[in-house]
Protein backbone atom coordinates (compact mmCIF):
# COMPACT_ATOMS: atom_id res chain seq x y z
CA UNK A 1 0.00 0.00 0.00
CA UNK A 2 1.27 3.18 -0.91
CA UNK A 3 -0.21 6.61 0.59
CA UNK A 4 -0.26 10.15 -1.17
CA UNK A 5 3.66 11.06 0.66
CA UNK A 6 4.61 7.72 -0.92
CA UNK A 7 5.74 6.21 2.07
CA UNK A 8 4.30 3.48 1.63
CA UNK A 9 3.53 3.37 5.11
CA UNK A 10 -0.26 3.35 6.41
CA UNK A 11 -1.88 5.65 7.93
CA UNK A 12 -2.82 5.54 11.64
CA UNK A 13 -3.53 8.56 12.59
CA UNK A 14 -4.91 11.09 9.79
CA UNK A 15 -6.40 14.70 11.60
CA UNK A 16 -7.21 16.66 8.94
CA UNK A 17 -8.20 20.55 9.43
CA UNK A 18 -8.97 20.15 13.05
CA UNK A 19 -10.16 23.36 14.14
CA UNK A 20 -11.39 23.49 18.03
CA UNK A 21 -12.39 27.13 19.65
CA UNK A 22 -13.97 28.05 22.78
CA UNK A 23 -15.83 30.59 22.72
CA UNK A 24 -13.80 33.17 20.84
CA UNK A 25 -10.42 31.37 21.28
CA UNK A 26 -9.38 29.40 18.96
CA UNK A 27 -7.27 26.61 20.68
CA UNK A 28 -6.36 24.55 17.61
CA UNK A 29 -6.24 26.27 14.03
CA UNK A 30 -6.86 23.95 10.63
CA UNK A 31 -4.19 21.79 12.33
CA UNK A 32 -3.63 18.68 9.65
CA UNK A 33 -0.96 15.98 10.04
CA UNK A 34 -0.52 12.07 9.70
CA UNK A 35 1.25 9.62 11.67
CA UNK A 36 1.87 6.33 9.97
CA UNK A 37 2.18 2.76 10.83
CA UNK A 38 6.22 2.35 13.17
CA UNK A 39 6.08 6.03 13.81
CA UNK A 40 7.35 7.39 16.86
CA UNK A 41 5.70 10.75 16.05
CA UNK A 42 6.59 14.08 18.37
CA UNK A 43 4.09 16.46 18.89
CA UNK A 44 6.24 19.28 19.88
CA UNK A 45 5.39 22.49 21.56
CA UNK A 46 5.47 24.84 24.66
CA UNK A 47 2.68 25.07 26.94
CA UNK A 48 -0.70 26.23 26.01
CA UNK A 49 0.18 25.77 22.23
CA UNK A 50 -3.07 23.70 21.36
CA UNK A 51 -1.04 20.08 21.90
CA UNK A 52 -3.68 18.61 24.65
CA UNK A 53 -6.10 19.88 23.37
CA UNK A 54 -5.18 17.74 19.97
CA UNK A 55 -5.16 14.68 22.53
CA UNK A 56 -8.20 15.59 23.49
CA UNK A 57 -9.58 15.61 20.79
CA UNK A 58 -8.15 12.40 19.35
CA UNK A 59 -9.18 11.04 22.47
CA UNK A 60 -12.67 11.76 21.64
CA UNK A 61 -12.98 13.94 24.65
CA UNK A 62 -13.82 16.85 23.29
CA UNK A 63 -15.38 17.92 20.31
CA UNK A 64 -13.76 19.38 17.22
CA UNK A 65 -15.02 22.76 15.97
CA UNK A 66 -14.33 22.06 12.42
CA UNK A 67 -12.14 19.68 10.71
CA UNK A 68 -12.16 15.80 10.59
CA UNK A 69 -9.78 13.05 12.80
CA UNK A 70 -9.27 9.21 11.76
CA UNK A 71 -7.74 6.46 13.25
CA UNK A 72 -7.17 3.03 11.27
CA UNK A 73 -9.24 4.94 9.02
CA UNK A 74 -12.34 5.25 10.83
CA UNK A 75 -13.27 8.46 12.18
CA UNK A 76 -12.61 8.58 16.35
CA UNK A 77 -16.59 10.15 17.03
CA UNK A 78 -18.05 6.62 14.72
CA UNK A 79 -18.57 3.46 16.25
CA UNK A 80 -15.62 1.59 16.85
CA UNK A 81 -13.87 4.41 16.53
CA UNK A 82 -11.33 4.20 19.77
CA UNK A 83 -10.32 0.38 18.61
CA UNK A 84 -6.68 -0.11 18.90
CA UNK A 85 -6.25 3.02 20.33
CA UNK A 86 -5.35 4.20 23.77
CA UNK A 87 -3.33 6.65 25.30
CA UNK A 88 -4.14 9.73 28.04
CA UNK A 89 -3.44 13.33 28.27
CA UNK A 90 -2.40 15.84 31.11
CA UNK A 91 -1.34 14.25 34.32
CA UNK A 92 -3.01 10.99 34.80
CA UNK A 93 -5.96 10.49 36.85
CA UNK A 94 -6.76 7.58 38.95
CA UNK A 95 -8.62 6.70 42.06
CA UNK A 96 -6.13 7.29 44.59
CA UNK A 97 -8.09 5.16 47.25
CA UNK A 98 -8.25 1.93 45.30
CA UNK A 99 -5.24 -0.44 44.18
CA UNK A 100 -3.43 -0.20 40.76
CA UNK A 101 -4.77 -3.48 40.19
CA UNK A 102 -8.31 -2.28 41.44
CA UNK A 103 -7.70 0.68 38.67
CA UNK A 104 -6.70 -1.19 36.13
CA UNK A 105 -9.61 -3.56 36.78
CA UNK A 106 -12.27 -0.46 36.28
CA UNK A 107 -10.77 0.33 33.08
CA UNK A 108 -10.86 -3.08 31.69
CA UNK A 109 -14.45 -2.80 32.40
CA UNK A 110 -14.72 -0.11 30.71
CA UNK A 111 -12.71 -1.27 27.60
CA UNK A 112 -15.99 -3.42 26.99
CA UNK A 113 -13.61 -6.46 25.81
CA UNK A 114 -14.84 -10.01 25.95
CA UNK A 115 -10.74 -11.03 26.38
CA UNK A 116 -9.25 -11.31 29.21
CA UNK A 117 -7.12 -8.32 29.69
CA UNK A 118 -3.35 -8.72 30.55
CA UNK A 119 -3.23 -7.15 34.03
CA UNK A 120 0.07 -9.18 35.01
CA UNK A 121 1.85 -8.57 31.94
CA UNK A 122 1.39 -4.62 31.63
CA UNK A 123 2.48 -4.37 35.26
CA UNK A 124 4.99 -6.44 34.28
CA UNK A 125 6.23 -3.70 31.42
CA UNK A 126 5.98 -1.06 33.16
CA UNK A 127 7.60 -2.34 36.55
CA UNK A 128 4.73 -2.17 38.84
CA UNK A 129 3.95 -5.62 39.31
CA UNK A 130 5.23 -5.42 43.17
CA UNK A 131 3.41 -2.09 44.23
CA UNK A 132 0.32 -3.03 42.37
CA UNK A 133 -2.04 -3.58 45.53
CA UNK A 134 -0.97 -0.55 46.91
CA UNK A 135 -3.49 2.45 46.76
CA UNK A 136 -2.17 4.90 44.20
CA UNK A 137 -2.41 7.53 46.60
CA UNK A 138 1.29 6.49 47.88
CA UNK A 139 2.57 6.41 44.40
CA UNK A 140 5.54 8.61 42.89
CA UNK A 141 4.85 11.35 40.08
CA UNK A 142 6.70 8.58 38.15
CA UNK A 143 4.69 5.53 39.10
CA UNK A 144 1.63 7.43 38.07
CA UNK A 145 2.90 8.00 35.06
CA UNK A 146 3.97 4.39 34.85
CA UNK A 147 0.39 3.38 35.66
CA UNK A 148 -0.64 5.39 32.99
CA UNK A 149 1.14 3.49 30.35
CA UNK A 150 0.02 -0.03 32.09
CA UNK A 151 -3.45 1.09 31.80
CA UNK A 152 -3.01 2.32 28.11
CA UNK A 153 -1.04 -1.13 27.27
CA UNK A 154 -4.06 -2.75 29.04
CA UNK A 155 -5.87 -2.31 25.69
CA UNK A 156 -3.48 -3.86 23.73
CA UNK A 157 -3.33 -1.07 21.50
CA UNK A 158 -1.76 -0.59 18.24
CA UNK A 159 -1.14 2.59 18.51
CA UNK A 160 0.05 4.45 21.76
CA UNK A 161 -1.07 8.33 22.63
CA UNK A 162 1.34 9.81 25.86
CA UNK A 163 0.91 13.16 26.76
CA UNK A 164 3.99 14.45 28.70
CA UNK A 165 4.91 11.26 29.63
CA UNK A 166 8.20 12.33 31.61
CA UNK A 167 6.78 15.47 32.92
CA UNK A 168 7.25 16.59 36.82
CA UNK A 169 9.86 13.62 36.85
CA UNK A 170 13.27 13.14 37.88
CA UNK A 171 15.96 12.90 35.74
CA UNK A 172 15.88 8.45 36.90
CA UNK A 173 12.54 8.81 36.13
CA UNK A 174 12.75 10.18 32.53
CA UNK A 175 15.18 8.06 31.55
CA UNK A 176 13.38 4.79 32.27
CA UNK A 177 10.00 6.30 30.18
CA UNK A 178 12.66 7.24 28.04
CA UNK A 179 13.76 3.62 27.37
CA UNK A 180 10.06 2.58 28.13
CA UNK A 181 9.00 4.16 25.10
CA UNK A 182 12.07 2.70 23.01
CA UNK A 183 11.33 -0.61 24.25
CA UNK A 184 7.54 -0.16 22.88
CA UNK A 185 8.14 1.67 20.03
CA UNK A 186 10.69 -1.84 19.38
CA UNK A 187 7.27 -4.02 19.79
CA UNK A 188 5.74 -2.81 16.61
CA UNK A 189 3.78 -0.07 18.35
CA UNK A 190 3.18 3.09 17.03
CA UNK A 191 3.65 5.73 19.46
CA UNK A 192 2.53 9.73 19.29
CA UNK A 193 4.31 11.47 21.91
CA UNK A 194 3.60 15.27 23.03
CA UNK A 195 6.72 16.91 25.17
CA UNK A 196 7.73 20.16 25.43
CA UNK A 197 11.16 18.95 25.46
CA UNK A 198 12.78 18.78 22.58
CA UNK A 199 15.47 16.54 23.39
CA UNK A 200 13.01 13.73 24.69
CA UNK A 201 12.00 14.32 20.80
CA UNK A 202 14.95 14.00 19.43
CA UNK A 203 16.05 10.49 21.56
CA UNK A 204 12.45 9.01 20.70
CA UNK A 205 10.95 10.08 17.91
CA UNK A 206 11.56 9.39 13.86
CA UNK A 207 9.17 12.06 12.84
CA UNK A 208 8.20 15.16 14.51
CA UNK A 209 5.55 18.14 14.10
CA UNK A 210 5.98 21.13 15.59
CA UNK A 211 2.65 23.29 17.23
CA UNK A 212 2.56 26.45 18.34
CA UNK A 213 -0.23 29.16 19.15
CA UNK A 214 -2.61 26.13 18.02
CA UNK A 215 -0.92 26.32 14.31
CA UNK A 216 0.82 23.44 12.57
CA UNK A 217 4.42 25.45 12.40
CA UNK A 218 6.52 22.30 11.00
CA UNK A 219 6.25 18.98 10.46
CA UNK A 220 8.69 16.21 8.99
CA UNK A 221 11.61 14.19 10.06
CA UNK A 222 13.71 15.82 12.71
CA UNK A 223 16.48 17.04 11.04
CA UNK A 224 14.13 18.51 8.86
CA UNK A 225 12.19 20.41 11.23
CA UNK A 226 15.71 21.16 13.33
CA UNK A 227 17.61 22.77 10.61
CA UNK A 228 14.69 25.48 10.64
CA UNK A 229 11.29 25.81 8.60
CA UNK A 230 11.63 26.20 4.37
CA UNK A 231 15.38 24.15 4.66
CA UNK A 232 17.21 27.26 6.09
CA UNK A 233 20.14 26.50 8.04
CA UNK A 234 20.59 28.67 11.17
CA UNK A 235 24.90 29.89 11.40
CA UNK A 236 27.07 32.52 14.07
CA UNK A 237 29.07 33.89 12.07
CA UNK A 238 31.86 35.98 13.72
CA UNK A 239 33.07 38.89 12.01
CA UNK A 240 35.31 41.86 12.65
CA UNK A 241 32.41 44.78 11.85
CA UNK A 242 29.00 43.46 13.16
CA UNK A 243 27.22 47.04 11.38
CA UNK A 244 29.45 46.83 7.93
CA UNK A 245 28.18 42.68 7.49
CA UNK A 246 24.47 43.76 8.24
CA UNK A 247 24.37 46.19 5.63
CA UNK A 248 26.04 43.80 3.07
CA UNK A 249 23.36 41.20 4.10
CA UNK A 250 20.52 44.00 3.72
CA UNK A 251 21.40 44.35 -0.14
CA UNK A 252 22.13 40.38 -0.27
CA UNK A 253 20.70 38.58 -3.39
CA UNK A 254 21.01 35.30 -1.46
CA UNK A 255 17.50 34.46 0.99
CA UNK A 256 18.99 35.06 4.07
CA UNK A 257 18.01 36.59 7.47
CA UNK A 258 20.70 38.12 9.63
CA UNK A 259 20.67 39.61 13.20
CA UNK A 260 23.48 40.72 15.17
CA UNK A 261 24.14 39.41 18.76
CA UNK A 262 24.44 40.97 22.05
CA UNK A 263 28.17 40.76 21.85
CA UNK A 264 28.65 40.09 25.66
CA UNK A 265 26.61 37.18 26.63
CA UNK A 266 26.52 35.21 23.01
CA UNK A 267 30.66 36.01 22.20
CA UNK A 268 31.77 32.18 21.70
CA UNK A 269 34.87 31.32 23.42
CA UNK A 270 38.20 31.75 22.05
CA UNK A 271 37.39 33.99 18.58
CA UNK A 272 37.46 37.73 18.79
CA UNK A 273 35.12 39.54 16.85
CA UNK A 274 31.61 40.39 16.93
CA UNK A 275 28.57 38.21 16.23
CA UNK A 276 26.00 38.22 13.68
CA UNK A 277 23.13 35.50 13.58
CA UNK A 278 22.45 34.07 10.00
CA UNK A 279 19.72 32.20 8.77
CA UNK A 280 20.07 31.09 5.15
CA UNK A 281 18.14 29.08 2.68
CA UNK A 282 18.62 25.55 1.46
CA UNK A 283 21.46 27.01 -0.55
CA UNK A 284 24.01 26.84 2.15
CA UNK A 285 26.13 30.16 3.72
CA UNK A 286 28.72 29.62 1.48
CA UNK A 287 27.11 32.43 -1.29
CA UNK A 288 26.57 34.87 1.61
CA UNK A 289 30.24 34.47 2.87
CA UNK A 290 30.91 35.37 -0.89
CA UNK A 291 29.24 38.25 -0.79
CA UNK A 292 30.55 39.23 2.61
CA UNK A 293 34.29 38.82 1.90
CA UNK A 294 33.45 40.74 -1.57
CA UNK A 295 32.05 43.32 0.25
CA UNK A 296 35.03 43.81 2.52
CA UNK A 297 33.68 42.28 5.90
CA UNK A 298 36.40 39.93 7.86
CA UNK A 299 34.72 36.60 8.84
CA UNK A 300 36.45 34.92 11.16
CA UNK A 301 34.24 32.19 11.99
CA UNK A 302 31.33 30.45 10.78
CA UNK A 303 29.44 27.51 13.27
CA UNK A 304 26.39 25.92 12.65
CA UNK A 305 23.92 26.05 15.26
CA UNK A 306 21.61 23.57 16.43
CA UNK A 307 18.83 25.47 17.33
CA UNK A 308 17.60 24.86 21.18
CA UNK A 309 13.47 24.54 21.36
CA UNK A 310 13.82 28.14 21.92
CA UNK A 311 15.29 28.98 19.25
CA UNK A 312 13.61 26.74 17.18
CA UNK A 313 10.29 28.59 18.32
CA UNK A 314 11.26 31.90 17.57
CA UNK A 315 12.20 30.53 14.27
CA UNK A 316 9.09 28.85 13.35
CA UNK A 317 7.05 31.72 14.76
CA UNK A 318 8.83 34.52 13.55
CA UNK A 319 10.22 32.72 10.15
CA UNK A 320 13.66 34.01 11.48
CA UNK A 321 13.55 37.79 10.72
CA UNK A 322 13.91 39.34 13.89
CA UNK B 1 -19.86 -0.73 35.17
CA UNK B 2 -22.32 -0.54 37.16
CA UNK B 3 -20.96 -3.47 40.08
CA UNK B 4 -17.59 -0.95 39.64
CA UNK B 5 -19.64 2.73 40.73
CA UNK B 6 -20.73 0.65 43.41
CA UNK B 7 -17.74 -0.54 44.47
CA UNK B 8 -15.96 2.46 43.74
CA UNK B 9 -18.84 4.23 46.55
CA UNK B 10 -18.03 1.30 48.95
CA UNK B 11 -14.20 2.49 48.81
CA UNK B 12 -14.94 5.93 49.58
CA UNK B 13 -14.75 7.55 52.65
CA UNK B 14 -17.06 9.81 52.29
CA UNK B 15 -20.09 7.37 51.88
CA UNK B 16 -19.33 5.62 55.12
CA UNK B 17 -18.98 8.72 56.91
CA UNK B 18 -22.50 9.91 55.36
CA UNK B 19 -23.71 6.36 56.79
CA UNK B 20 -22.06 6.21 60.18
CA UNK B 21 -23.88 9.20 60.68
CA UNK B 22 -27.05 8.13 59.67
CA UNK B 23 -26.54 4.93 61.83
CA UNK B 24 -25.85 7.34 65.07
CA UNK B 25 -28.57 9.00 64.84
CA UNK B 26 -31.06 6.47 66.20
CA UNK B 27 -28.19 5.31 68.38
CA UNK B 28 -27.82 8.84 70.19
CA UNK B 29 -31.67 9.18 70.33
CA UNK B 30 -31.79 6.17 72.43
CA UNK B 31 -28.85 6.54 74.61
CA UNK B 32 -29.57 10.17 75.34
CA UNK B 33 -33.09 9.12 76.50
CA UNK B 34 -31.51 6.32 78.75
CA UNK B 35 -28.96 9.02 80.11
CA UNK B 36 -31.96 11.38 80.93
CA UNK B 37 -34.60 8.77 82.08
CA UNK B 38 -31.49 8.10 84.85
CA UNK B 39 -30.96 11.67 85.57
CA UNK B 40 -28.75 12.86 88.23
CA UNK B 41 -31.27 13.53 90.39
CA UNK B 42 -32.64 10.01 90.31
CA UNK B 43 -36.07 11.40 88.89
CA UNK B 44 -37.65 10.65 85.25
CA UNK B 45 -37.39 13.00 82.28
CA UNK B 46 -41.29 13.56 81.71
CA UNK B 47 -42.19 11.10 78.70
CA UNK B 48 -38.85 9.46 78.53
CA UNK B 49 -39.93 6.19 80.22
CA UNK B 50 -42.89 6.58 77.74
CA UNK B 51 -40.65 6.49 74.67
CA UNK B 52 -38.92 3.66 75.40
CA UNK B 53 -41.30 1.67 76.40
CA UNK B 54 -41.97 0.29 72.79
CA UNK B 55 -38.67 0.91 70.85
CA UNK B 56 -40.87 0.48 67.74
CA UNK B 57 -41.51 4.42 68.03
CA UNK B 58 -37.14 4.94 67.38
CA UNK B 59 -36.89 4.11 63.62
CA UNK B 60 -40.57 6.08 63.19
CA UNK B 61 -39.08 8.59 65.27
CA UNK B 62 -35.65 9.10 63.36
CA UNK B 63 -36.94 8.70 60.76
CA UNK B 64 -38.92 11.37 60.35
CA UNK B 65 -36.68 13.70 62.26
CA UNK B 66 -33.67 12.55 59.79
CA UNK B 67 -36.11 13.65 56.35
CA UNK B 68 -35.41 17.58 57.68
CA UNK B 69 -31.85 17.78 57.48
CA UNK B 70 -29.24 14.58 57.87
CA UNK B 71 -31.05 12.20 54.76
CA UNK B 72 -31.18 14.94 52.01
CA UNK B 73 -27.65 16.32 53.31
CA UNK B 74 -26.05 12.86 53.01
CA UNK B 75 -27.22 12.28 49.86
CA UNK B 76 -26.92 15.57 48.13
CA UNK B 77 -23.09 15.10 49.48
CA UNK B 78 -22.97 11.76 48.32
CA UNK B 79 -24.45 12.34 44.89
CA UNK B 80 -22.99 15.79 44.18
CA UNK B 81 -20.05 14.17 43.95
CA UNK B 82 -20.52 11.42 41.79
CA UNK B 83 -19.31 13.04 38.48
CA UNK B 84 -17.63 16.54 39.95
CA UNK B 85 -15.65 14.45 41.89
CA UNK B 86 -14.26 12.18 38.84
CA UNK B 87 -13.73 15.76 37.10
CA UNK B 88 -11.11 17.14 39.84
CA UNK B 89 -9.41 13.94 40.01
CA UNK B 90 -9.05 13.48 36.58
CA UNK B 91 -10.13 10.05 36.35
CA UNK B 92 -13.79 11.00 34.26
CA UNK B 93 -11.31 11.46 30.98
CA UNK B 94 -8.98 8.32 31.88
CA UNK B 95 -12.27 6.41 32.20
CA UNK B 96 -13.62 8.03 28.95
CA UNK B 97 -10.49 7.43 26.72
CA UNK B 98 -11.75 3.82 26.90
CA UNK B 99 -14.58 1.87 24.98
CA UNK B 100 -17.01 2.65 27.03
CA UNK B 101 -19.94 5.03 26.04
CA UNK B 102 -20.52 8.52 27.55
CA UNK B 103 -24.57 7.65 28.73
CA UNK B 104 -23.85 3.85 29.34
CA UNK B 105 -20.89 5.50 31.95
CA UNK B 106 -23.92 8.26 33.00
CA UNK B 107 -26.24 6.05 33.83
CA UNK B 108 -24.25 3.25 35.72
CA UNK B 109 -23.09 6.62 38.08
CA UNK B 110 -26.51 7.52 38.81
CA UNK B 111 -27.77 3.90 39.50
CA UNK B 112 -25.01 3.70 42.17
CA UNK B 113 -26.00 7.09 43.64
CA UNK B 114 -29.84 5.80 43.24
CA UNK B 115 -28.55 2.51 45.04
CA UNK B 116 -27.06 4.83 48.26
CA UNK B 117 -30.49 6.29 47.94
CA UNK B 118 -32.34 3.49 48.89
CA UNK B 119 -29.24 2.31 51.58
CA UNK B 120 -29.54 5.47 53.46
CA UNK B 121 -33.25 5.57 54.71
CA UNK B 122 -32.53 1.41 55.20
CA UNK B 123 -29.59 1.77 57.52
CA UNK B 124 -31.28 4.52 59.80
CA UNK B 125 -34.75 2.56 60.51
CA UNK B 126 -32.61 -0.77 60.40
CA UNK B 127 -30.57 0.70 63.51
CA UNK B 128 -33.49 2.21 64.67
CA UNK B 129 -35.65 -0.81 64.86
CA UNK B 130 -32.27 -2.58 66.52
CA UNK B 131 -31.46 -0.16 68.89
CA UNK B 132 -35.09 0.23 70.01
CA UNK B 133 -35.65 -3.10 70.25
CA UNK B 134 -33.16 -3.44 72.78
CA UNK B 135 -34.04 -0.39 74.38
CA UNK B 136 -37.88 -1.04 74.98
CA UNK B 137 -38.77 -4.23 73.23
CA UNK B 138 -41.54 -3.88 70.08
CA UNK B 139 -44.88 -3.42 71.17
CA UNK B 140 -48.43 -2.65 69.34
CA UNK B 141 -48.37 1.04 68.20
CA UNK B 142 -51.02 3.38 69.03
CA UNK B 143 -52.30 5.11 65.32
CA UNK B 144 -52.57 8.69 65.06
CA UNK B 145 -56.34 8.14 65.22
CA UNK B 146 -55.73 5.47 68.57
CA UNK B 147 -56.41 2.19 66.65
CA UNK B 148 -53.64 0.00 67.78
CA UNK B 149 -51.14 -1.47 65.14
CA UNK B 150 -49.83 -4.35 66.08
CA UNK B 151 -46.02 -5.05 66.08
CA UNK B 152 -46.20 -7.13 62.44
CA UNK B 153 -47.68 -4.05 60.97
CA UNK B 154 -45.29 -1.62 62.81
CA UNK B 155 -42.56 -3.37 61.75
CA UNK B 156 -43.92 -3.26 57.76
CA UNK B 157 -44.36 0.32 58.50
CA UNK B 158 -41.22 0.95 59.44
CA UNK B 159 -39.86 -0.22 56.48
CA UNK B 160 -42.44 1.15 54.30
CA UNK B 161 -41.84 4.49 55.52
CA UNK B 162 -37.94 3.81 54.33
CA UNK B 163 -38.67 2.99 51.01
CA UNK B 164 -40.80 6.13 50.61
CA UNK B 165 -38.83 8.69 52.25
CA UNK B 166 -36.21 7.31 49.63
CA UNK B 167 -38.29 8.34 46.53
CA UNK B 168 -37.47 12.23 47.17
CA UNK B 169 -34.29 11.17 48.14
CA UNK B 170 -33.58 10.00 44.14
CA UNK B 171 -35.75 13.26 43.19
CA UNK B 172 -32.86 15.11 45.39
CA UNK B 173 -29.82 12.85 43.94
CA UNK B 174 -30.78 13.77 40.73
CA UNK B 175 -30.62 17.20 41.25
CA UNK B 176 -27.65 17.49 42.86
CA UNK B 177 -26.40 14.93 39.99
CA UNK B 178 -27.40 17.83 37.69
CA UNK B 179 -25.51 20.05 39.60
CA UNK B 180 -22.04 17.95 39.65
CA UNK B 181 -22.44 17.79 35.82
CA UNK B 182 -22.83 21.31 35.08
CA UNK B 183 -21.31 23.26 38.23
CA UNK B 184 -18.12 20.42 38.24
CA UNK B 185 -17.82 21.00 41.49
CA UNK B 186 -18.20 18.75 44.15
CA UNK B 187 -19.17 20.79 47.14
CA UNK B 188 -20.94 22.92 45.03
CA UNK B 189 -23.25 20.86 43.74
CA UNK B 190 -23.68 19.30 47.60
CA UNK B 191 -24.28 22.39 48.67
CA UNK B 192 -26.76 23.57 46.07
CA UNK B 193 -28.81 20.37 46.34
CA UNK B 194 -29.02 20.83 50.50
CA UNK B 195 -30.00 24.99 49.68
CA UNK B 196 -32.66 23.58 47.35
CA UNK B 197 -34.25 22.05 50.28
CA UNK B 198 -34.04 24.75 52.74
CA UNK B 199 -35.71 27.05 49.84
CA UNK B 200 -38.55 24.35 49.51
CA UNK B 201 -38.78 24.10 53.48
CA UNK B 202 -39.02 27.69 53.74
CA UNK B 203 -41.20 28.26 51.00
CA UNK B 204 -43.81 25.39 52.30
CA UNK B 205 -43.24 27.24 56.23
CA UNK B 206 -44.08 30.37 54.18
CA UNK B 207 -47.14 29.09 52.65
CA UNK B 208 -45.72 30.72 49.46
CA UNK B 209 -46.25 27.46 47.65
CA UNK B 210 -49.49 27.81 46.88
CA UNK B 211 -51.15 25.52 45.00
CA UNK B 212 -47.43 24.14 43.84
CA UNK B 213 -47.16 23.12 47.49
CA UNK B 214 -48.28 18.65 47.11
CA UNK B 215 -45.95 18.75 44.44
CA UNK B 216 -42.89 19.99 46.17
CA UNK B 217 -40.15 17.49 46.19
CA UNK B 218 -39.77 18.15 50.29
CA UNK B 219 -43.39 17.98 50.36
CA UNK B 220 -43.60 14.47 49.20
CA UNK B 221 -40.74 13.50 52.96
CA UNK B 222 -43.71 13.47 54.64
CA UNK B 223 -46.04 11.18 52.32
CA UNK B 224 -44.85 8.24 54.33
CA UNK B 225 -46.43 9.65 57.92
CA UNK B 226 -49.87 8.86 55.66
CA UNK B 227 -49.44 4.54 56.08
CA UNK B 228 -50.37 5.11 59.73
CA UNK B 229 -53.76 6.26 59.12
CA UNK B 230 -56.23 3.39 59.51
CA UNK B 231 -57.72 3.38 56.26
CA UNK B 232 -54.03 4.11 54.79
CA UNK B 233 -54.74 7.52 52.83
CA UNK B 234 -53.32 6.47 49.71
CA UNK B 235 -53.74 9.74 47.77
CA UNK B 236 -50.95 11.81 49.33
CA UNK B 237 -48.72 8.28 48.52
CA UNK B 238 -49.23 7.36 45.26
CA UNK B 239 -48.46 11.80 44.38
CA UNK B 240 -45.29 11.36 46.19
CA UNK B 241 -44.14 8.42 44.17
CA UNK B 242 -45.14 9.94 40.78
CA UNK B 243 -43.87 13.45 41.98
CA UNK B 244 -40.40 12.20 43.38
CA UNK B 245 -39.89 9.82 40.19
CA UNK B 246 -40.92 12.88 37.92
CA UNK B 247 -38.04 15.20 39.60
CA UNK B 248 -35.53 12.14 39.38
CA UNK B 249 -36.62 11.67 35.75
CA UNK B 250 -36.13 15.22 34.46
CA UNK B 251 -33.07 16.10 36.46
CA UNK B 252 -31.27 12.95 35.46
CA UNK B 253 -32.03 13.67 31.25
CA UNK B 254 -30.89 16.82 32.36
CA UNK B 255 -27.70 16.32 33.71
CA UNK B 256 -27.50 13.55 31.13
CA UNK B 257 -27.91 15.46 28.08
CA UNK B 258 -24.97 18.26 29.47
CA UNK B 259 -22.70 15.30 30.49
CA UNK B 260 -22.82 13.71 26.63
CA UNK B 261 -21.98 16.50 24.72
CA UNK B 262 -19.57 18.50 27.30
CA UNK B 263 -16.12 18.43 26.27
CA UNK B 264 -13.97 16.86 28.64
CA UNK B 265 -11.08 19.66 30.11
CA UNK B 266 -9.84 18.50 33.29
Amino acid sequence: MTNKDGTGREPVLEVRGLTKKFGDFVAVRDLSLAVRRGDVYGFLGPNGSGKSTTIRTILGLIKPTSGEIRVFGRPVGGPGGREGLAGFVDAPGFYGYLSARDNLRILAAADKRKKEPPFARVLETVGLSERSRDKVKTYSTGMKQRLAIAAALLREPEFLILDEPTSGLDPGGMRDIRALVRRLAGEGLTIFLSSHLLVEIEQLCNRVAVIGHGRLLAEGTLAEVVQGTNGHLNYRLVVGDAEGALRVLEDSASSVAASSLDAETDRMEGTSGEEIRLSVGPEGAGPVVRELVTGGVEVRALVPVRPNLEDLFLELTEGGRR
Amino acid sequence: MIRWELYKLLRQRRTFLGLGAIALVPILFVTAIQITREGPDGGEVPFAAQLLENGLVVPLITLGFATFVLLPLVVAFVAGDSIAGETSAGTLKTILGRSVGRTELFFSKAAAVLVYCLVAPAVLVGVGLIAGYFAGGFEPLAGPGGAPISVGRGIALVWSGAGLVALPLLGLAAFAIFLSVTTQNSLGAGVGAVVLVLLLRLASGLGLAGPLEPYLLTSQFEAWLNLTRDPINWEPIIRSVWVSLLWTAAFLAAAWAVFVRRDVLS
